[in-house]
């Protein structure tokens, strides 16, 4: 076999070997055992399997349900499939300040273990951002937003706006 | 075309992106939601985009040099796997550093993530088993294979964020974004492919020098041009 | 007091607004041209001694 025709036969073979692998990741059922989080009607759906073990639950921060203890030490919130206040949802309690982004509706993945109470407790609270960008809407000034919100209580723990 | 690469792209794309990057920086509004921090947006997706297309640049430069052996292609494999790499890690970095503010974390396991910390293992791999192999026509044909096999990663990190479930955003697209933040992106994504280009351009001609020094028998290999290669290897003999 | 403490916690993080953060964005545009730089002196630093400008 001449060079060129066996580079040509090791073309094909690599070709095929890459086009296997892609088709097994593409259509096989890696999805269903690399689930990076659990929506909380799965958590809530086997929820013997959940327990005590290290986890991930993602959703949507269920409006009204975010709550603060006395010393705003503590964040509790509930996390929903979705943003309809019927959807089934997991009571979390996080003891982090959760990052800038974090408010009712927007999507969370919080780390930790769900107990036999009902109670997620985080060890870590992720948000995640969807894939839109908008510009601020007439009257909205992103930069200000946070002076209009603790007017007067602007004190050296809040971040001052970096922007020059 | 040798005055363009030596003057004209590289002022060209000075250019863009410096125009791009102002767009982003100054004249782009602030996003919503993540104020200031969005205008990472305007470096962090060029560069992926530009990782994504010089490792594409890769596969096709393997497949052709198996099918039609020629030091050109194999030059340009190799050229486009290290440029294609640089992008990715710059890529990496950039999202990494936008993650902090966003979603209160530089990194999570994540399958957008984790894939393309696997790419970069691979092209890291590849251009490693090109130090590693003496012979230049073994390293040519083993390097493709490397070159294909770890390709099915690009279709892999694209798709991840619609294939599963991450914490990374799936694709924006012109409906999901403002048409003020679509214009930076697009004129730092031209600025950023001319760089990649003029990256490609000499990182090539450093690998195709390396080649021709290379191999000291002209008729090793089919010559692509044989006036520059019996110069070449008239030096080395 | 508690309303001012549980304000300005809200301030900070009840937003959902990103507020500053040009750090983040200084790191990421100046580690990519400090690349940028590093890697065209790294391409100069390897270019072809002969006749480097005959090529193609």
């Amino acid at each position: 076999m001449t060079p060129v025709n066996r580079n040509r036969l090791v073309a094909l073979g690599a070709l095929l070997v890459a086009g296997a692998g892609l088709a097994f990741i593409a259509f096989g059922n890696i999805g269903d055992n690399l689930v990076y989080y659990w929506s909380p009607s799965e958590l809530l759906s086997n929820g013997d399997k959940a327990y005590s073990a290290t986890i991930r639950l993602g959703g949507v921060v269920q409006p009204g349900s975010i709550q603060w203890n006395e010393a705003h030490t503590t964040l509790e919130f509930r996390v929903a499939d979705d943003a309809k206040p019927e959807s089934k949802s997991v009571h979390v309690r996080s003891l982090e300040t959760p990052p800038q982004m974090f408010r009712e509706k927007i999507g969370v993945v919080v780390e930790g273990t769900y107990d036999q109470a009902g109670v997620f407790t985080s060890n870590r609270l992720m948000v995640n951002h969807s894939n839109e960008y908008r510009a601020p809407k007439e009257g909205e000034a992103p930069r200000q937003w946070q002076d209009t919100l603790a007017e007067g209580a602007t004190t050296a723990t809040v971040t001052p706006p970096g922007a020059p | 075309m040798n005055k363009f690469v030596k003057w004209g792209l590289p002022a060209l794309t000075l250019g863009l992106l410096g125009w791009g990057w102002w767009l982003g920086l100054v004249w782009a509004p602030p996003d919503r939601e993540m104020g200031d921090v969005q205008r990472i947006m305007y470096v962090h997706v060029p560069l992926q985009w530009m990782a994504m297309l010089a490792m594409f640049l890769n596969f096709v430069a393997a497949v052709t040099y198996l099918l039609r052996q020629s030091w050109k292609t194999d030059a340009l494999a190799e050229a486009a796997a290290e440029v294609g790499l640089m992008f990715g890690a710059l890529g990496m970095i950039t999202g990494a550093i936008w993650g902090r503010p966003t979603w209160g974390v530089y990194w999570s396991w994540d399958p957008r993530l984790t894939s393309e910390a696997i790419l970069l293992v691979a092209y890291t791999g590849y251009l490693v088993l090109r130090r590693f192999v003496e012979d230049p026509d073994k390293r040519a044909v083993w390097s493709a294979v490397v070159a294909i096999i770890g390709a099915v990663n690009l279709p892999i990190v694209w798709f991840s964020v619609r294939w599963w479930r991450s914490l990374h955003q799936t694709q924006s697209s012109p409906k999901t974004v403002d048409p003020q933040m679509v214009l930076p992106l697009r004129v730092a994504a031209f600025g950023m492919l001319g760089l990649m280009i003029l990256f490609l351009i000499h990182r090539y001609r450093i690998a195709i020098a390396e080649r021709n020094a290379e191999v000291a028998l002209p008729e090793a290999l089919p010559s692509d041009d044989p006036a520059q290669r019996a110069s070449q290897s008239s030096k080395v003999a | 007091m508690n309303a001012l403490t549980s304000l300005m916690v809200l301030a900070q993080v009840g937003s959902g607004r990103l507020q500053g953060g040009w750090g983040y964005v200084g790191a990421c545009y100046g580690i990519s041209v400090a690349a940028f730089v590093l890697y065209s002196v790294s391409l100069w630093a390897r270019r072809p001694r002969a006749a480097s400008d005959s090529k193609e």
